[in-house]
């Protein structure tokens, strides 16, 4: 499956869109290959559950109410926390600055992008964090 | 076999009938009945097979009349020969339609070789006649088309050989065809053009592509035309070429048009250049105007002719400036081109052309003969000659030459040119005004400050306006402290004078030579000969006064001293008792006094200059002239007792005589001569009587005394009481009182000497006075003589001659002075005769300055007489007034002019006044001469200068005007304001603005003279309405030294024609800047709105692709393959949506300038190799055939992502545009500096005319449109800008129906700097 190993339980992945149609696309294909799932429709309610919940992973959409994908971001290594992140971008200019290592994100897959892509994408994310632990 | 045969026949039935054909089986019998006829007989004839096979006669009446006969014949005969039966003929349908058909029949045998019966079909050839028919009709109406049309038409074969020239062609050539044929129109075309024409030509038929060329066609006349050329090949219906078909377009008056318009673009540029450039140039020789034009026009030589007129009157051109072309033999130094006599060379017609501002242009052989010659001198075969106009006159010239071509200049060209000329000709004229007018202020200014006279302006207040360096020297202050201010060096009851004069000047007075005293800074007095007059405008108007003053303090003084000295001198001597005289080293008279007359009845001006032998007998005058010597050379006085024949008869006088030097060195004696008969008388009398001697003693009026033996006095006069104070009473017994204490030893001596019997005379001796005072007195003495003859005492006569001592000291001292002054004084001084010839009894040295004689000559007429010299015109003038001067008893001042020795005429003027004698004789004229001829000539000049200044002021091309400050009414205009406001003098002058223009004109002067009024200050109105015209404007307050404006002057240039030019130029611009900015903001908000909408989009996709991606991997249930293949629908348009949005904001990206690129090595193969396999399924299924040749690797450093992109672009547009059965290559090359790659087809190619905006966005080529290719037109943009961002470029060839090369080069090396060079390291491990 993930890879990951058996001993851990399936990983918890927070993704975040204003969309709820992408929302329920990305919950879908994750859902079907074992992840947990816990979504948040704006940036704030990201921050807070990315705080709370502490997820493994969160899919953060860029163009958010409240708080972009990206300050939720520089907040959380602000705070210190290190999960992987994973932002989406629909924006070229937003594809600049998810590039931006000072963001702090993992990795960045742009809009519009494949389901299966973006679960590729995740678990590269989370093979290389938890390698490196 | 029978049940199978039947089969097989119905199933040949059915093959049959369904053919296309009428097929039919006839009998081999007489009649060739038919025994079966296919049913589609009916639907090609109308007629039913039945019928057809019922009646045998009814083939040949359908048969067409003109085929029947021929037709019946060709059956007959392959009946009889049993040979195949082919022939088309018509048949008439039963409706009337005439069918075409072809009849082909065979007769069939059995096995045995018996023929059995014949078989043949009728096929309906209807539409290949028609063909036939219609392709004949079309090869005759070409015909007669290409033959009517107006344009060159021609056929080839497939070798490229002409097969046919349209009648407009041989007319044109005007040759004949068959020498045309072939190849030989090629003779035709111009030397020059041959062989690219041919080459371009042969080229295409051998590439079979279609063809076109440029080049010259020699026309009937001999004159080649450019011709257009273009052919297209022709091919039969199966693709076999068959030639070319070509027409020809005379072009040439559009390639002349063309030409002659883009001329006239670079004509107008440079003149625009030169126009900035002259704006600034101080003079237009710095500007290479000739060069500029010349290149412009592209002439072989460009120049400036200047107008100017030969001594005789003859008008020349004379070369300023050329510029010649390359190559091209310049002129400039052509002597007849110094000075190029238009007349006299035959260019007579030009001159009229041209002053009358026409223009002289064409081919030179167009020329009448006399211009010819010269003209092909110069080696010019065509030419253009505009006039130049400055200040409404011809000026010259600007001339174009062309050397290499008979060229004509259009209507645009000349017409551009001429704008360079008139702009020309307007800063010519400016610059000429304002040096013209610069350099009469330089001449006044000079001539104001390097007179010797001081040279004063004042205006109607009486404040100094003008105060040269002279005046500065007079009066000490500069003219920087003066100008603007009541004059300081008035004093102040001056004031009041000067005031009046000032009135009288303004009132029109003027005068010369008054003489006023004013003072120096210092304080000093300073005596002034002013003259001054008032300073008018050219209406005559009195605008200020001009007082010439020359300083004459020293001559004043000089006069004075000299006048009151003299006065001294004749008072003095004219009341002595005594005779003087003063004669010089020759003897001659000098001076005489008054008792001179008295004595001898001469006149001073009897004697003047006489001798003692010209008015004394021989004897006597050689008695006087041996005293003269004597006291010479004794060097001091002598007395003498002469004897002297006088009115009164012989008289003996006592001389004393001495001499004396006058100023210039010369030993002169001076003499005073007293009459002492009467005291010779009495002491002889005195000898006889001593009663006789007392009465006299007592009488004398020279003090006498007479003492006895031991010194005391014994008698005491009543002159020695009235001499020496005391009276006789107090005296008589006493000792000599007179002696000085201590001197009585020596007059004991005296006394000694008088017994003794011993005399003297005149010796002088200091006595004193009673009051102690001393006094000198001439003592002449004698011993006192009893009647016995014994002396007893001493008789002694005292004459005091203290006075007379003092009298000719003060006489020589004054002399001496009188001398040195006279010789000093600038002028010459004089003493005359009153008489015609103003006899000169003295005139001073100046004198020959003056005359350029010897003032000797003049001295009583010893050469000439004075009145010879004066100007004969003046000469009774100078009488009448003299006379009247003399009548009158009055000083006298002329002005008048002396001739001088050379000729030459000198001014003087003239102060004297007539000597009176008591009794108002008028003995002589005394007076001074000066020569004024240097002021008398400033005062001309100044007049002439003034003259000329008002002159300029009138015809300056400037309007100017005066107001008077008070109630601004034009106080002076020049004729430019006259003609430009339309209005006389007399309806300005004196009128304001409001009683001349229409009041909001008027409001707006009036605004802007108070503005000037009150600002004091120059005020530049840029621009200003009057009338129609635009004037640009500057008023100044012309101020007196009050620092009240007086005045407001004003200068306007008419600037309507620039004015309007620049409005309507600042209007064109502004237009031009706001279609810019409007396009730039359209353009923003587009790329905006793109990038927005694309992004907008984007989300959405998201969720059309992810969902369908679910769909399709069975993620939400097993789907139908129908369904499959339709949700694949959906999901490429969905993804091709998702191309076209990543298109958009990529173009948005290179609009805007942002497209950042990634700069990482990569192998290009690689790419190309990915490229290339991922286009494969698509190219199969368009049947093209797709591959890859060239290098293998091809390293580089880019953006593997947009590389990709530009290569996907690239092949997909190649197979997109490739019909089925093409091919399209991907070539790969690289080399140390780049790598190249090229996408060929075989496609449909683009078209020339397209090629250029083939990169631009949203271009799509005529074809792709019309055959309905999908595309955005972006990919090109795309690719073109990604090459460009790495560095490298794109370019392609094409031809249409030939297929399309891209070429695409990159750098290895990137040279363009790119926003980054690596992806973040954050990213590294994706």
């Amino acid at each position: 499956m993930t890879g990951l190993g058996d001993d851990r339980a399936d990983p918890l992945v927070l993704v975040a869109d204003d969309d709820d149609d992408i929302l329920e696309l990305i919950a879908f294909r994750l859902g079907r290959d074992g992840y947990r799932i816990v979504t948040a429709s704006n940036g704030e309610q990201a921050l807070r559950i990315a705080r709370e919940q502490l997820p493994d992973l969160a899919v953060l959409d860029v163009m958010m109410p409240l708080l972009t994908g990206i300050e939720v971001t520089e907040r959380l290594r602000a705070e210190g926390v290190r999960l992987p992140i994973v932002l989406l971008t629909a924006r070229v200019q937003e594809v600049e600055i998810s590039r931006g290592s000072q963001v702090g994100a993992d990795d960045y897959v742009q809009k519009p992008f494949s389901p299966k892509e973006l679960r590729d994408r995740i678990e590269a994310a989370l093979a290389r964090r938890f390698g490196e632990i | 076999v029978e049940k199978r045969d039947r089969r097989d026949e119905a199933r040949y039935r059915t093959l049959v009938e369904q053919l296309r054909l009428v097929t039919y089986i006839d009998a081999l019998d007489e009649r060739s009945s038919n025994i079966y006829t296919s049913p589609q007989l009916e639907a090609i004839l109308g007629y039913p097979v039945e019928e057809w096979q019922s009646d045998p006669d009814l083939f040949g009446r359908i048969l067409h009349p003109d085929d029947r006969e021929r037709v019946l014949r060709e059956v007959r005969e392959a009946n009889e020969t049993g040979e195949r039966f082919v022939s088309e003929y018509r048949l008439i349908a039963r409706d009337g339609r005439v069918v075409w058909l072809k009849d082909e029949c065979v007769t069939v045998h059995d096995a045995h070789g018996e023929p059995v019966y014949s078989q043949g079909y009728l096929l309906d050839i209807g539409e290949r006649k028609a063909a036939e028919e219609a392709s004949r009709e079309s090869e005759e109406r070409f015909r007669s088309l290409a033959d009517d049309a107006p344009v060159l038409i021609w056929t080839t074969d497939a070798e490229g050989r002409i097969t046919f020239l349209s009648r407009s062609w041989l007319e044109f050539t005007g040759r004949p065809e068959a020498a045309q044929l072939g190849f030989g129109w090629v003779e035709d075309i111009h030397p020059d053009d041959t062989g690219s024409a041919l080459d371009e030509y042969m080229d295409a038929v051998r590439r079979g592509q279609p063809y076109t060329a440029e080049y010259r066609l020699r026309r009937h006349d001999g004159e080649f035309r450019w011709i257009l050329d273009t052919g297209r090949p022709r091919y039969l219906p199966d693709g076999t070429p068959v030639g070319y078909i070509g027409v020809g377009i005379d072009v040439t008056e559009q390639r002349e048009a063309q030409a002659a318009l883009e001329r006239r673009e670079r004509i107008l540029e440079a003149v625009a250049t030169i126009a900035t450039e002259l704006a600034t140039a101080a003079a237009w020789e710095e500007i290479d105007v000739a060069g500029r034009l010349g290149e412009a026009v592209g002439a072989s030589r460009a120049y400036l002719f200047e107008n100017e007129r030969s001594q005789t009157g003859a008008l020349l051109g004379v070369q300023r400036c050329e510029w010649v072309a390359a190559g091209v033999r310049p002129m400039i130094d052509d002597p007849s081109l110094a000075g190029f006599d238009y007349e006299a060379l035959g260019f007579g017609r030009w001159v009229e052309v041209l002053a009358s501002g026409g223009a002289v242009a064409g081919p030179v052989r167009d020329f009448p003969a006399s211009e010819r010659a010269e003209l092909g001198r110069q080696e010019i075969r065509s030419i253009l000659v505009v006039p130049v106009a400055v200040e409404g006159a011809w000026w010259g010239v600007v001339g174009f030459d062309d050397c290499v071509r008979e060229r004509s200049w259009t209507d645009a060209e000349v017409d551009a040119l001429r704008a360079a000329a008139g702009m020309l000709g307007a800063v010519i004229e400016r610059q000429r005004t304002a040096r013209s007018l610069q350099e009469t202020r330089d001449r006044f200014e000079a001539l104001v400050e390097t007179s010797q006279a001081g040279i004063l302006g004042f205006d109607r207040e009486g404040r100094i306006t003008v105060w040269n360096r002279a005046a500065e020297r007079i009066f000490g202050w500069s003219a920087h402290e003066v100008i603007g201010r009541f004059p300081p060096h008035l004093s102040g009851d001056a004031r009041p004078e000067f005031l009046r004069l000032i009135e009288r000047g303004f009132a029109g007075e003027s005068w010369s030579n008054l003489e006023v005293r004013r003072h120096r800074k210092d304080g000093s007095p300073v005596d002034l000969s002013a003259s001054t007059g008032p300073l008018r405008d050219a209406d005559g108007r009195i605008i200020g006064l001009t007082s010439v003053v020359i300083d004459i303090t020293g001559q004043k003084q000089v006069i004075e001293a000299l006048r009151e000295s003299e006065m001294r001198f004749a008072a003095f001597m004219d009341t002595t008792p005594a005779v003087a005289f003063a004669k010089d080293a020759h003897g001659r008279y000098l001076y005489a006094n008054a008792r001179w007359h008295d004595r001898f009845g001469q006149r001073l001006e009897d004697i003047l200059g006489r001798t003692d032998a010209e008015l004394f007998p021989p004897e006597r005058a050689a008695e006087f002239r041996a005293a003269d010597e004597e006291a010479r050379v004794a060097g001091g006085p002598i007395t003498k007792v002469e004897h002297v024949e006088t009115l009164e008869g012989l008289r003996t006088f006592m001389t004393s005589k001495f001499p004396f030097s006058d100023a210039s060195g010369s030993e002169c004696v001076g003499g005073v001569s007293f009459d002492i008969t009467e005291l010779e008388r009495i002491e002889r009398e005195l000898s006889e009587t001593s009663q006789a001697l007392e009465a006299i003693v007592d009488s004398s009026p020279l003090p006498i005394v007479t003492f006895d033996r031991d010194g005391r006095v014994t008698r005491w006069n009543d002159a020695a009481e009235r001499t020496f104070g005391w009276s006789a009473d107090e005296v008589i017994g006493r000792f000599n009182p007179l002696m000085p204490e201590g001197k009585e030893k020596s007059f004991r001596r005296a006394i000694g000497f008088a017994l003794k019997g011993k005399s003297w005379r005149s010796v002088e001796v200091s006595r004193q006075r009673k009051d102690g005072s001393t006094v000198v007195v001439s003592a002449s003495s004698a011993p006192l003589r009893e009647a016995s003859g014994a002396a007893v005492g001493m008789v002694a006569v005292l004459d005091d001659v203290t006075e007379r001592r003092r009298a000719e000291a003060t006489l020589r001292e004054s002399e001496e002075r009188f001398r040195t002054l006279v010789a000093n004084v600038p002028g010459a001084i004089y003493r005359c005769s009153a008489d015609a010839d103003w006899t000169m009894r003295y005139l001073s040295d100046a004198a020959e300055e003056i005359t350029g004689y010897p003032a000797s000559d003049f001295i009583d007429n010893a050469a000439r007489s004075f009145a010879s010299v004066i100007h004969e015109d003046d000469r009774a003038e100078v009488a009448r007034t003299v006379d009247d001067a003399i009548a009158r008893r009055e000083p006298f001042e002329l002005e008048y002019r002396i001739v001088r020795a050379d000729g030459s005429v000198r001014w003087v003027t003239e102060k004297g006044q007539p000597a009176t004698s008591l009794g108002q004789d008028v003995l002589w004229l005394d007076g001074a001469i000066f020569d004024v001829t240097e002021q008398k000539r400033a005062q001309e000049e100044r007049a002439s200068t003034q003259a000329l200044l008002d002159s300029i002021v009138e015809n300056l091309p400037v309007m100017l005007f005066l107001k008077d400050a008070d109630e601004l009414r034009f106080a002076r205009v020049n004729r430019a304001l006259e003609e430009i406001a339309g209005l006389s003098r007399d309806e300005l002058l004196g009128k304001t603005d409001f009683d001349v223009f229409p009041v909001e004109q008027a409001e707006f002067f009036l605004a802007k003279d108070r503005e000037v009024l009150e600002r004091g200050q120059l005020l530049d109105i840029s621009q200003e309405q009057l009338g129609d015209r635009v004037l640009h404007t500057r008023k100044v307050p012309i101020v007196d030294e009050s620092g009240r404006a007086r005045y407001l002057l004003g200068i306007s240039m008419d600037v309507t024609d620039a004015k309007r030019a620049a409005e309507e130029r600042e209007r064109l611009v502004s237009q031009l800047a706001e279609q810019n900015r409007q396009l730039r903001e359209l353009d923003r908000l587009k790329d905006e709105f793109v990038a927005l909408v694309s992004h907008e989009l984007r989300t959405p996709l998201t969720s059309i692709l992810g969902y369908l991606e679910l769909l399709l991997d069975g993620d939400a249930g097993g789907i139908s393959a129908e369904q499959e293949r339709f949700l694949k629908v959906i999901d490429r348009n969905a993804k091709r949506l998702v191309r076209l949005v990543g298109d958009l904001l990529l173009v948005a990206q290179i609009e805007a300038g942002t497209l950042a690129l990634e700069h990482e090595p990569i192998d290009l193969a690689h790419v190309v190799s990915e490229c290339i396999e991922a286009a494969r399924p698509t190219a199969l299924e368009k049947g093209l055939q797709l591959s890859l040749e060239g290098h293998e690797s091809a390293q580089l450093l880019g953006d593997r992502t947009r590389l990709a992109q530009l290569l996907d672009n690239l092949i997909s547009n190649a197979i997109k545009f490739t019909p089925a059965g093409g091919r399209v290559v991907v070539r790969l090359w690289r080399d140390d500096a780049e790598v190249r790659v090229e996408v060929a087809d075989s496609g449909i190619g683009i078209a020339a005319e397209e090629q250029d905006q083939l990169f631009q966005r949203f271009f799509r080529t005529a074809e792709a449109t019309r055959l309905a290719i999908q595309g955005t037109g972006l990919g090109l943009t795309i690719t073109k800008a990604i090459a460009e961002a790495h560095g490298g470029g794109i370019e392609l060839a094409s031809e249409r129906g030939a297929g399309t090369t891209f070429i695409v080069r990159l750098p290895v090396e990137r040279r363009l700097s790119s926003r980054r060079h690596s992806a973040p390291e954050a990213f590294a491990g994706r």
